[in-house]
């Protein structure tokens, strides 16, 4: 007992040395990993292939093992709509990092922007993909009726066995 | 300027943002009121988690969308570049948590069946356990209805056992002949209170008595024991007990033997009733028959002697006449007058005690004969120091009968109670009479505090010629010839000895003659004159 309390007085000691260190003088000798600007690029089309692959297992549960209904097909098809942005905005951010900032022309106003053609395959890909909402509305919608009817259904139920009580 | 305008796609993300909004709201709402409605349901809570992180999702999403096209409307462009990383950060931080609650629906959902399954078996115990406790109940209920009607017929049975106890119980202790049970050894091991009285024992006592030491013959128990190995019972057996003080007393006993199942006999009950005073009642009445038996005879042969008898005292008489009074031959005839003149007397008393003589029947006061007697007695019993007390009740009513029989039988108790304490040189007589309203008797009483009569002789004191008294002292006719005057006069005369004061129930030593008369009916004289 008293062994591991000095122990435990030794790290503090120690790490109480250590981290000022660390800070007055965070020099590359202490190997610090730098996050460039592209990590978040990255990070951001991992979450989506997460996110996919996240709900792809949720479709399959829902499948399996959920209870037949329009509800949980609507789910179902939230689910899908979801995949299919998340493959969308994938593909969206991927071919916006191949596309130069100058392709895009602002003339005075916003609403007036153009892509600069002549169009090619990089970038009739990135003009679809900005209309990820298309899919992307579909699917929360898709969830909204989803949840909608499963409540409906079981409000329907809670009357029937309540009738079925009284009579 | 060849190209594509970025305008729908503007619009379109705009629009959209806003409808990702409100259709993740919404849905979230309905995924709230699912919770609501049925709390404990895991799905709704958890599709209320996936909603919570898709609203949060569309509004980082929709927000930073609706942000950035309102800053490049406005022409606003550098704001977006130093909002952006942010805005995309977060949108990437609720991309991962949407992704990380999503991917655990799996798992929650299987956490979900597994703890519905256990929910549902435990459910099912609880149902089976639900209908077992209402078995249990019904039984219990059962058990309870069944407990009540036994308590009821316990009780039923316990009061019919009480009563029949308690009637068996009065039996045996308000009997007033003797009930006893005995064990194989011959102890009594229960007797009542009358049996314990019988045998001179209080009832408190617990003398532990066996048979063989109430039996005052061996022979009779042989029998008894005999009687009950054989036929198992033994009905109006006649026997000797002998009671604490050793005195006996005769009974009448009925015994049953209790056999087991086998034939042993392992006790024995009896009811034993004392015949002692029967008996002596019966003596009494079969004395009273011989002595009537003797009056008759006594009264023939007197009527035969008297008149041979007044002839020898004729002739006696008159030869008398014929001699000297100094010469031999007189004093000779005057033996012969005295000697028949006595035979006459006895054979008058003998006539009296018969009632053949002729009696006077009038109405009389009863305390006055008996104020007449003590005063004729009173002096001859103060030489010895006898002391009279006289306690008689006012306005006594009339007894029917002949004052001067009366007298002649107050004078002979007053003289047996003078010769019964002459011995002892002093002594007292108690004298009294009263009325008894219920039997319209007067009653008279004589008292004395002398020897006593023993048992074996109070039998005999009415008989003729029977006396205790010395040779010359007594003709032993006196009791007699009272008792049939008492008789004549329709009265009783009864002798106690040693008295017993009915107040105290003390015992003193000594005789009492109690002699009943009936009240007078008629209150008119009757004169009967009936000759011999």
């Amino acid at each position: 007992m008293k062994q591991s309390i000095q122990q435990m007085l030794q790290c503090i000691f120690i790490m109480s040395i250590i981290l000022p260190a660390m800070l007055i003088a965070p020099d590359s000798a202490w190997a610090l990993q730098a996050h460039g600007a592209r990590e978040g690029i990255y990070v951001h089309q991992m979450a989506h292939v997460f996110f996919f692959f996240s709900l792809l297992y949720l479709y399959r549960d829902f499948r399996r093992s959920t209870s037949i209904g329009r509800g949980w097909n609507y789910l179902m098809w939230f689910c899908l709509f979801l995949m299919a942005w998340n493959i969308v905005a994938f593909t969206g951010h991927a071919v916006a990092a191949y596309l130069a900032p100058e392709y895009i022309a602002q003339a005075a106003s916003y609403f007036h922007s153009r892509l600069i053609g002549p169009l090619n395959g990089i970038k009739a890909v990135f003009y679809i993909t900005r209309f990820d909402h298309l899919l992307l509305v579909p699917a929360f919608f898709f969830l909204y009726m989803g949840l909608r009817n499963l409540y409906i259904s079981v409000e329907h139920e809670q009357e029937a066995s309540e009738e079925g009580g009284k009579s | 300027m060849t190209g594509l305008p970025l305008l729908p796609s503007i619009l379109v993300d705009m629009l959209g943002s806003i409808a990702d909004l409100f259709f993740a709201f919404l849905a979230m709402r309905y995924a709230y009121l699912l919770t609501r409605k049925q709390q404990e349901n895991f799905l709704w809570g958890y599709l209320f988690y996936i909603c919570i992180a898709i609203s949060a999702f569309s509004i980082s999403r929709a927000a930073g969308h609706l942000v950035k096209q309102f800053l490049f409307i406005s022409g606003n462009n550098d704001i977006w570049h130093v909002i952006s990383p942010y805005s995309g950060g977060v949108n990437t931080l609720m991309l991962i948590s949407v992704s990380a609650v999503t991917l655990f629906y799996h798992k929650g959902v299987q956490s979900h069946q597994v703890i519905a399954k256990k929910a549902a078996k435990l459910k099912q115990a609880n149902f089976l356990l639900e209908e077992a406790a209402e078995k249990m109940r019904a039984l219990n209920q059962n058990l309870e209805e069944i407990n009540t009607h036994l308590e009821e017929k316990v009780k039923e049975r316990t009061a019919e056992l009480s009563r029949s106890e308690e009637k068996f119980r009065h039996l045996f202790s308000a009997s007033k002949d003797m009930v006893y049970f005995c064990n194989t050894n011959q102890e009594i091991t229960d007797i009542n209170e009358s049996g314990l009285e019988m045998l001179g024992y209080g009832p408190n006592d617990h003398p532990g008595l066996r048979l063989q030491d109430i039996f005052a013959n061996d022979g009779a128990l042989a029998t008894f024991f005999n009687f009950m190995q054989r036929d198992g019972y033994i009905k109006d057996f006649e026997a000797e007990f002998k009671r604490k003080d050793d005195s006996i007393i005769i009974v009448l006993l009925s015994a049953t033997a209790i056999k087991d199942e086998k034939g042993n006999i392992v006790s024995c009950e009896g009811i034993a009733k004392d015949l002692t005073k029967v008996k002596t009642m019966m003596e009494q009445l079969a004395a009273s028959e011989k002595m009537a038996s003797v009056g008759q005879m006594a009264a023939g042969v007197a009527h035969e002697i008297n008149t041979p008898l007044g002839i020898i005292l004729g002739y006696a008489q008159l030869m008398m006449d014929d001699f000297d009074k100094d010469s031999e031959p007189y004093q000779n005839l005057l033996v012969i007058e005295r000697q028949t003149k006595a035979s006459r007397k006895i054979v008058a008393d003998l006539l009296k005690f018969s009632r053949q003589t002729g009696s006077a029947r009038e109405n009389l006061d009863l305390n006055e004969i008996l104020t007449d007697v003590v005063a004729v007695t009173e002096h001859n019993l103060h030489l010895d120091h006898i002391q009279v007390h006289l306690d008689l009740a006012e306005n006594l009513p009339p007894v029917v009968g002949d004052a001067e029989k009366l007298r002649q039988v107050f004078v002979n108790l007053i003289n047996n109670a003078h010769h019964a304490m002459e011995e002892q040189g002093r002594g007292d007589i108690y004298i009294s009479s009263w009325f008894d309203p219920d039997k319209k008797q007067v009653i008279a009483r004589v008292r004395d505090t002398g020897h006593g009569i023993p048992d074996d002789v109070q039998a005999r004191i009415f008989d003729p010629f029977f006396t205790t008294k010395p040779v010359g002292k007594g003709t032993g006719l006196g009791l007699s010839v009272s008792y049939g005057i008492v008789q004549d006069h329709g009265g009783i005369i009864e002798v106690e000895s040693p008295v017993q004061d009915k107040k105290t129930e003390k015992t003193f030593p000594g005789t009492a003659f109690t002699i009943r008369l009936p009240e007078a009916t008629d209150t008119e004289a009757v004169h009967l004159e009936k000759d011999n």
